[in-house]
């Protein structure tokens, strides 16, 4: 256990001195920043238009209805970080964990590191709680940002504030498997492209390729966090894709999920709610198996 | 364990396929010795100290590496043991100091520091313990990968062609730094090698592999005076390499 510490330790303080991984961390968090003021600037229009609309009806001596926005919940805001995580926090996670993977090969510091009584377990250990502590600490700048941003915006009660981290916790789960996907990749491909290749073609499948086929072809399925406005499932062709996929579009489970914390998605079904949630720590629990089976498969002298 | 032999190896072997990259090998080696493993490329030394390391699982026999199985107590062997790959390389973004101590906590030594600067010190590189390795020159890499095998105190030291890329003065003063480091704290070296004027001026013992089987293992001194008629050992080797010496 010692060692595994020493080995997180050691893996943060690296993470944090890459190049590739503070660039994107940098664009993720001002997308995060971002972020509120594009939902506030889009509720804020659409308020607006509400407004002047009830306005020229008063004139026309008619009554305005209640606006229908009123009780829009106030972490509606941030439903466009929902998206980030999946394009760039998947991105980001896959650059942390290929980093981490590849770290020791790079350095050619394999062999010297297994010649120390360092056993595998312990390094896979180490790794994971080295990877788990930075994405970690990446979801909780965000919250503290989005929170920061939100509160500047709108009034936020104690709930949001509680949903809000519940939010950036759920996705520290959905990026964990990217993270730890990246991760097995780079200890078991010897090529370091095919390595970063093979995580990437796992997150555009996940993120684009299984929601477009999950939402039955629904085209802004994989960008949009809400339904499709029809019923596009009367097909029974595509009622027959959508029930094959869906139980494997990974995203769309962690978008719904996601949307349920922030209080957005409040008439998704209970029964649909669990699936989701099982169905995105699965994901993560599956990388983690794959992870161990990589570093036990890890050839110790090849670098 | 035989308090005698730091090495003990039994019949070890490690096969690819059809091919033995080690076969059957048998040998020992005395505790504070200098041992030099000669061979020529692809004979197997390599993998004989990947095995010996604990970092290769062999595909039958054992061996004893400070009284311990390198099978059955991997995790003990690893902590008597220093090792020095070819081509010494550490993680170029941190410091020296940094490196040794990831390499020393992960040897078991909580705090660091003081042996650290003794070791450098030792090896007269404590100037360059805040220098990142990526700017070290191949030279004082070496020096600092000698100092994370070393900052443990372990009984045998293991030289992968430790003079591989090294001038003449690296060569002479690494060699200067083995001599001191056997003489002084009586630690046993094991080292593969090429350079032949280099086993002469340290070795007491040697060992010559060849196809993955040990064609010869004496001390230095009985070799030479074995092969009077060699005038040097670049001969004796090439004498026992190209098999006119039957064991």
């Amino acid at each position: 256990m010692k060692n595994s510490v020493t080995i997180a330790r050691h893996e943060i303080q690296s993470l944090f001195r890459e190049r590739t991984f503070i660039l994107l961390l940098a664009v993720f968090a001002a997308m995060t920043l971002a972020s509120a003021y594009i939902g506030w600037s889009s509720q804020h229009t659409i308020d607006q238009v509400y407004i002047a609309a009830a306005e020229q009806m008063r004139q026309s001596g008619k009554v305005a209805p209640p606006s229908p926005f009123a009780d829009y919940p106030h972490l509606a805001l941030l439903k466009n970080m929902m998206i980030y995580i999946t394009l760039i926090g998947g991105l980001l996670a896959i650059s942390t964990g290929y980093a981490a993977g590849m770290r020791e090969r790079k350095a050619g510091v394999v062999k010297l590191l297994f010649s120390r009584p360092v056993g595998k377990e312990e390094f896979l250990l180490g790794k994971l709680l080295g990877i788990a502590f930075v994405l970690a600490a990446v979801m909780f700048l965000d919250a503290a940002i989005s929170l920061v941003s939100s509160a500047a915006l709108v009034s936020l009660n104690v709930q949001d504030i509680i949903r809000l981290f519940s939010f950036y916790g759920f996705s520290w789960v959905y990026l964990l498997g990217f993270a730890l996907l990246g991760f097995s990749s780079a200890l078991v491909k010897d090529d370091e492209v095919v390595a970063l290749l093979i995580p990437i073609i796992f997150w555009v499948a996940i993120t684009f390729v299984l929601p477009e086929l999950a939402s039955a072809l629904y085209p802004t399925g994989s960008l949009n966090p809400t339904l499709p406005q029809t019923d596009i499932l009367q097909s029974p062709t595509l009622q027959t894709i959508h029930g094959a996929v869906y139980p494997f579009s990974i995203s769309e489970h962690y978008k719904e999920t996601a949307a349920t914390i922030l209080n957005i998605n409040a008439d998704a079904p209970v029964h649909s709610g669990i699936l989701n949630i099982v169905t995105t720590f699965c994901w993560m629990l599956l990388c983690l198996a794959g992870s161990s089976i990589a570093v036990r498969s890890f050839d110790k002298t090849r670098w | 364990m035989n308090p005698q032999f730091i090495i003990d190896v039994r019949s070890l072997s490690k096969k690819y396929g059809d091919h033995f990259a080690v076969d059957s090998l048998n040998l020992k080696v005395a505790e504070g010795e200098i041992f030099g493993f000669l061979g020529h490329n692809g004979a197997g030394k390599t993998t004989t100290v990947n095995m010996l390391t604990t970092l290769l699982q062999p595909t039958s026999g054992s061996a004893l590496v400070a009284g311990f199985d390198i099978l059955r107590e991997g995790v003990e062997v690893r902590k008597r043991i220093g090792y020095l790959p070819e081509n010494v390389q550490l993680y170029d973004s941190m410091s020296a100091f940094e490196n040794l101590e990831y390499f020393a906590k992960l040897s078991g030594i909580s705090k660091p520091g003081e042996r650290i600067l003794q070791v450098l010190d030792f090896l007269d590189a404590a100037g360059y313990r805040d220098k990142k390795m990526g700017t070290l020159s191949k030279g004082m890499r070496q020096r600092i990968g000698i100092a994370q095998a070393i900052l443990h105190e372990p009984k045998v030291l293991f030289l992968d062609e430790p003079t591989s890329g090294l001038d003449p003065f690296g060569v002479k003063q690494l060699r200067g730094t083995l001599l001191r480091l056997n003489k002084e704290s009586g630690m046993t070296i094991f080292m593969n090698t090429h350079l032949l004027s280099e086993v002469t001026k340290m070795c007491s013992t040697i060992g010559v592999l060849s196809h993955g089987k040990l064609i010869h293992a004496d001390s230095l001194a009985n070799t030479m005076r074995r092969f009077n008629d060699e005038s040097s050992l670049e001969q004796v080797y090439l004498t026992i390499e190209e098999g006119r010496y039957e064991k």
